[in-house]
C-alpha cells in the first residue's frame, strides 16, 4: 500500500513539473528613436503585452522628436533659447533630460558634454546620411575656442538659460538610455516583469527569459561575430560606444561619431566601451565618457558616474575590464582570454 | 533513518528511470539559427530559412537593397544607402542578432527555435 502510495506521489509529481511550463515570449519590433527597438515580454497576457508594446513606440517616437537634435522640435527650440542668454521656461518634455546631463556631466569631468552640438555638427553627424569630409583644422579650433558646456545652463525651477551662444544640445549620448529605462519602467508598472528592450543594440532587461536569465551577445568590435556573452540580472542594462556604429572614411583614416570635447576630434584611443548599469541613462552616458576617457583615464570617471562594470577594447584588440565586469562575461572560444586586462576602477 | 523496503528501492529505480525517459521525451528546441525575417518599415515581417542559399532583392523606401543567405549565414550586398553600413557590418550568422538599413528601413533578424543570445549588444 505505501508502495502505491509513493509511486502516485512521484508520478503526480512529474505531472505538475510538466505543467511548469514557462510564459509565451512575445516578441515586437518597430523603426523608432531612429533605429530598429526589439520589444520581447514573457506573459501569457498576449493583449496586455501587445497595447504595453504600442504605447512604448508610441512614447519612443515622442520622445525622438521631442529630443531631436537637428530637426525642428522641442530640443532645438531650446537650444534656440538657450543660445539667446535669456530665461525661459523650459518645455516639460527636455526638462528632467536637461538636468540629468548636468549631473553626468560634472561627474564625467566634462567628458559627457550633450551641448557641442555645433561640434558634432561640423563633423558632418548631424544629419541622417553620413558625411564625405572631416572639417577643416580652423574651423575645429574657432569651435573649441568658445566651446559650451551643458553646464553652462543655469536651472531654476522649470525656468533655464544659456551662458554660451553657441549652446546647442545634442542628446544622442543619453536619449536611447534614457528612454529604454524609462520604457522598462513602463512595463513593471503594468504588472509586466519580464522582458528585455533592445534599441539599436543597445539592451535593458527586467527579469528573465523563463527557463534562464535575458542572455546578451557582445559583438566582436574587430569584425563579424559574438566576443563574449553576458547574463543580465533581474533589471539592468548594457550599453557599449564603439567607433564602428556610424563613421566615414577619409584618405585611408577612419572619423567616427563620438567626438572628444577636449580636441575636437573623434576620441581615438579605444575601439570600443561596454558598460552594465541598472540605470540606462547612465550606462548610455558613461559609455561615451569612458570611450573618450580611454584606457589611462577611465578608472576615475567610471568612480565619479558610479560605474563598476566596464570592459573595453583598445586599438590594439587588448580586453581592459573591471574585475566585476570580468566575473560577469562570458567569452566565446575564439577570444584570447590570455590577452584580457584586468584592473580595478 | 527509515527502513528500505523491497518495494521501495523498486520504486527508486523506478523514478530514476523515469528522468532519462522524461528527458528524451521533452521537446529541445535547436539554438542554432534556422530562419531569418525580413522586415520593410512597419510592414509584417517575410520569412525565409536559412538552410539554403539565395539573394532577395528587398524594395525598401529608397530602392532595392539586395540580401545574400549562404552557409548558415546572412549580409546585406547591396543596399541604395549612402553610408552602406548594412553592409559594411559583414555576415552574420547568431540568432538574436539584427542587420539594419535605417535609410531603407529595412531590417534582417536571425531566428533559432530558440534563441541562444536574446539580444545581441553593439
Amino acid at each position: 500500500m505505501r508502495c502505491l502510495q509513493t509511486s502516485l506521489f512521484i508520478l503526480a509529481l512529474v505531472v505538475l513539473l510538466a505543467a511548469c511550463e514557462k510564459q509565451n515570449l512575445n516578441r515586437y519590433q518597430s523603426f523608432a528613436f531612429g533605429t530598429l527597438i526589439e520589444i520581447k515580454i514573457r506573459s501569457d497576457d498576449k493583449a496586455l503585452a501587445d497595447r504595453a508594446s504600442a504605447s512604448l513606440f508610441s512614447d519612443f517616437d515622442e520622445m525622438h522628436s521631442d529630443w531631436h537634435a537637428w530637426e525642428a522640435g522641442k530640443l532645438t527650440q531650446t537650444s534656440a533659447m538657450l543660445a539667446t542668454g535669456e530665461w525661459f521656461t523650459a518645455d516639460k518634455a527636455v526638462q528632467d533630460i536637461i538636468k540629468l546631463s548636468k549631473q553626468y556631466s560634472l561627474r564625467s569631468n566634462g567628458l559627457f558634454n550633450p551641448a557641442i552640438g555645433e561640434l558634432i555638427q561640423a563633423w558632418g553627424f548631424q544629419a541622417s546620411e553620413l558625411p564625405r569630409l572631416p572639417p577643416t583644422e580652423a574651423k575645429i579650433d574657432s569651435l573649441l575656442a568658445d566651446l559650451p558646456a551643458v553646464l553652462d545652463i543655469d536651472i531654476d525651477g522649470d525656468k533655464m538659460r544659456g551662458r554660451n551662444p553657441h549652446l546647442k544640445l545634442d542628446l544622442g549620448a543619453i536619449a536611447k538610455g534614457y528612454a529604454v529605462s524609462a520604457g522598462i519602467n513602463k512595463l513593471r508598472d503594468q504588472g509586466l516583469n519580464h522582458a528585455l528592450i533592445n534599441a539599436g543594440g543597445d539592451l535593458c532587461g527586467i527579469g528573465n527569459q523563463g527557463e534562464r536569465p535575458w542572455r546578451i551577445g557582445i559583438r566582436n568590435p574587430s569584425g563579424e561575430g559574438i566576443m563574449a556573452s553576458i547574463e543580465l540580472e533581474n533589471e539592468e542594462c548594457v550599453f557599449t560606444s564603439g567607433d564602428y556604429e556610424r563613421y566615414y572614411n577619409h584618405n585611408g583614416k577612419r572619423y567616427h561619431h563620438i567626438i572628444d570635447p577636449r580636441s575636437g576630434y573623434p576620441a581615438d584611443k579605444v575601439t570600443s566601451v561596454t558598460v552594465l548599469h541598472l540605470d540606462g541613462a547612465i550606462a548610455d552616458a558613461a559609455s561615451t565618457a569612458l570611450f573618450i576617457a580611454g584606457p589611462d583615464g577611465w578608472q576615475e570617471i567610471a568612480k565619479k558616474m558610479g560605474v563598476r562594470d566596464v570592459m573595453m577594447v583598445d586599438k590594439q584588440g587588448r580586453i581592459i575590464m573591471s574585475p566585476s565586469m570580468h566575473k560577469r562575461i562570458k567569452f566565446e572560444p575564439a577570444v584570447d582570454e590570455t590577452s584580457v586586462i584586468i584592473t580595478d576602477p | 533513518m527509515i527502513e528500505m523496503k523491497p518495494g521501495d528501492w523498486l520504486v527508486l529505480i523506478f523514478s530514476l528511470l523515469l528522468i532519462p525517459l522524461s528527458w528524451s521525451l521533452i521537446d529541445h528546441p535547436s539554438a542554432e539559427t534556422s530562419a531569418i525575417e525580413i522586415t520593410v518599415a512597419d510592414a509584417s515581417p517575410t520569412t525565409y530559412s536559412i538552410k539554403q542559399q539565395t539573394q532577395i532583392n528587398v524594395a525598401g523606401e529608397l530602392g532595392h537593397s539586395v540580401i545574400e543567405i549562404r552557409d548558415g549565414k546572412v549580409r546585406f550586398t547591396n543596399s541604395p544607402c549612402s553610408g552602406k553600413v548594412c553592409i559594411l557590418s559583414g555576415w552574420h550568422q547568431h540568432s538574436g542578432d539584427h542587420i539594419v538599413c535605417l535609410p531603407n528601413r529595412v531590417s534582417i533578424s536571425l531566428l533559432a527555435e530558440q534563441d541562444r543570445f536574446d539580444g545581441i549588444n553593439f
